[in-house]
């Protein structure tokens, strides 16, 4: 596990690289973020943040940009804490108990976890996509509907089947399921049941999009309907996605951070990146994966 | 060495010892089954055999004559009905004058003849004037002797009935005048000192009345507690407190928790005791700390998943906890509710303690009447040596047993319904 607690100078041993072989060799020997996570115009700027889970530090001091627009692709070996960043940029770690983020995210300038932050109108405006499917035990039209209703989105019932139906639509689900708006969620395949839950999202109309490993359980062709979607919505939304897959990241990202046991190592463009990474543990991490 | 390949046709002898003890694993789990069902299934029967003569009732038939004579006083209620029944058994045994004589022909009848009648002219006043036959109940003694009961070979000073009365009756059968009828009095009535007038009703309906008084305090509190001790209490050293106390609740025993309801509701806040009331206030004590648990339980049960993606889309803690985590959790809390309800509906020993087991010769109208319940009414009669008394207890369980066989079905029908549409519980 990882052993890194704050103060002390102890970085990433040898043996806790873990299952990664071409890790084995490295350490990440530089507290320094290689790279650019600073952007000119950022929508979420993030400065020196840390999260403990109780006594133990799951990310380490980091600080990264975030643009307008944009698709920015995390990826990262297991346990090394993208998941946990992703969860600090709508505050969901505050239902953790033992969980501590110390630092600043800014979202438009304003600090989210200002105390004054109220996190309803934080996570309307940052939507979040899980790694397992989790549509509401209902119809399909009320898993759309129900964020719109809950913020008083739509003042009639034709507004709101406007909302489902756009929403559908910009998930790519819409021709699926015209027939069987009322029909259970749950009987939809995987695949379906993940853009559905896209939809949802996009249905309370947010700003940012997090996404953690959100084809993580689909098969190769849901997959590729996820990551057109994915593109598709990059016109309308930043969208920030976790992925095990870094051919994913590769084909849906315009940027690409790479994070290492707490450490954030690399951020850059994703070209770049799968190119020329300046830090050998991300060269090694991509050639790991893709050879 | 090569390791020697199993043959698909013949199993080897450590495979026959595998599935020997299959088999007998196999065995000793269906012999436990029909063991534990055999049971079970004997006493229901025993139960249900011993009952069946308390749902029938002997009735005799007289030619009752209502003579205006008879009715000369305004209130109908004082004129003598005994005298009705005694004129119509003289006009079907004729010939008896002794007045010892006489009593044993009007001991053949239940005091619940002239009472029948006072009901059926004071319903139709009409009747005054009129010659019926009518099938009036029998006295307990005779019921037995018709049910088969009595042994008409006992010496007759152990036998309940006289030389007279089983000649009488012998005749009386002989005329077709004897028959049993469905007891709608069984039914209909409170308790009485008269087996043949005795009725489950009047318990009936204090269960009922202290099941809601029960089921009205204990979910909601159960239900809240529940809720607000898994959902919204912080974790530390005064929930945990409260979570072992309430756990430790649930195995106190029950007639504690009559002690306190006598030494509270009655003798402090003298609330009316023997009531409905007090008995489900009590009750919904005792059940309660069990609600709490299987509500707990049913709202740990439920994947966070659902609750994540609520919060995801801006739902407040509140809105995620009411929308989807408690409807999925709901078949949980409401089997744990009516469990706990059957386990009170049940329960004898608290309410002894409240003076329950007091005779309760009314029909509870409201919670603040003397009332008694179901357990109770059993005990009550049990305890009771008179003629066709047993058969009433047998047919008060078989009663009793009934609820709550209707109580366990709804569960599993609620289960069933839940869990259809919130499949994430299963």
């Amino acid at each position: 596990m990882d052993n890194n607690t704050p103060g002390t100078s102890s970085f990433p041993t040898i043996s806790s690289a873990g299952d990664d072989p071409g890790l084995e060799m490295l350490q990440h020997n530089d507290r320094q973020t290689c790279g650019t996570p600073f952007l000119d115009d950022p929508l979420i700027s993030c400065r020196e943040i840390e999260v403990f889970y109780g006594e133990q530090c799951a990310l380490h001091k980091m600080s990264l940009d975030i643009g307008h627009r944009e698709v920015l692709a995390i990826i990262g070996p297991s346990g090394c804490g993208k998941s946990t960043f992703l969860r600090c940029l709508n505050r969901m770690n505050d239902s953790i108990e033992e969980c501590t983020v110390q630092g600043e995210i800014t979202l438009d300038g304003v600090n989210i976890y200002d105390k004054n932050v109220d996190v309803v109108p934080l996570r309307t405006r940052v939507g979040m996509v899980f790694q397992k499917p989790n549509p509401f035990p209902k119809s399909i039209y009320d898993n759309i509907a129900y964020g719109p209703r809950i913020h008083g989105l739509a003042a009639s019932r034709s507004e709101l089947d406007e909302i489902v139906t756009s929403s559908l639509q910009n998930a790519g689900l819409w021709d699926e399921v015209k027939d069987r708006l009322t029909s259970t969620a749950m009987a939809l395949s995987s695949g379906q049941q993940q853009r559905l839950c896209i939809a949802r999202t996009l249905a309370v109309e947010p700003e940012v999009i997090l996404m953690d490993e959100p084809c993580s359980g689909l098969d190769p062709i849901a997959t590729t309907k996820v990551e057109t979607l994915i593109n598709n919505l990059s016109e309308c939304y930043s969208i920030i996605l976790v992925t095990h897959a870094i051919e994913q990241a590769s084909r849906v990202s315009q940027r690409t951070a790479f994070f290492h046991q707490g450490f954030l190592v690399e951020v850059g463009p994703t070209a770049r990146i799968f190119t020329t990474p300046e830090s050998r543990l991300t060269e090694n991490y991509i050639t790991a994966r893709l050879t | 060495m090569e390791r020697e390949k199993m043959s698909l046709l013949t199993p080897s002898t450590a495979l026959r010892r595998r599935y020997l003890h299959d088999r007998l694993f196999l065995l000793a789990g269906r012999l436990a089954a029909i063991a534990s069902f055999s049971t079970i299934g004997l006493i229901f029967l025993a139960i249900l055999y011993t009952s069946l003569p308390a749902f029938t009732q002997s009735c005799i038939k007289l030619p009752i004559h209502f003579e205006e004579t008879a009715f000369s006083d305004e209130n109908l209620a004082l004129a003598d009905y005994d005298m009705l029944v005694a004129q119509a058994l003289a006009r079907i045994i004729p010939g008896v004058t002794d007045p010892g004589e006489k009593e044993d022909l009007m001991g053949m009848m239940s005091p619940g003849a002239a009472w029948r009648l006072q009901q059926m002219v004071g319903s139709n006043p009409k009747r005054i004037g009129t010659v019926e036959q009518l099938w009036l109940p029998a006295s307990a003694d005779i019921d037995m002797l018709r049910k088969g009961k009595l042994d008409r070979t006992t010496p007759e000073q152990r036998r309940r009935l006289s030389k007279r009365q089983l000649k009488w009756y012998d005749q009386l059968n002989a005329e077709g005048r004897i028959k049993r009828h469905f007891n709608r009095v069984f039914f209909t009535a409170p308790n009485s000192t008269e087996a043949e007038l005795a009725g489950i009703y009047g318990a009936v309906k204090g269960s009922l009345l202290t099941m809601f008084i029960t089921l009205v305090l204990s979910f909601p509190l159960g239900a809240g507690t529940a809720i607000y001790l898994q959902e919204f209490a912080p974790r530390n050293r005064l929930t945990t407190t409260i979570t072992v106390t309430i756990n430790n609740l649930a195995a106190v025993p029950p007639i504690l928790y009559g002690l306190l309801g006598l030494a509270v509701f009655i003798n402090f806040f003298h609330l009316p005791r023997a009531t409905p009331l007090v008995a489900g206030m009590v009750l919904s004590l005792m059940t309660f700390p069990s609600i709490i648990m299987a509500s707990r339980n049913a709202l740990a049960a439920v994947p966070r998943s659902v609750c994540d993606a609520a919060l995801a889309l801006g739902a407040s803690r509140m809105q995620s906890i009411t929308h989807h985590i408690l409807p999925a959790a709901m078949p949980g809390i409401l089997t744990g509710t009516l469990l706990g309800l059957a386990q009170a509906f049940g329960e004898c020993a608290p309410l002894l303690m409240l003076g329950m087991v007091a005779f309760v010769g009314n029909i509870p109208a409201g919670i603040t009447d003397p009332a008694t319940v179901l357990p109770m009414q059993i005990y009550l009669w049990a305890d009771n040596s008179g003629q066709g008394f047993p058969e009433k207890t047998a047919a008060a369980i078989v009663i009793m047993m009934l609820f709550l066989v209707i109580v366990n079905t709804m569960v599993l029908w609620l289960r069933r319904k839940f869990e259809n549409s919130h499949p994430h519980t299963s």
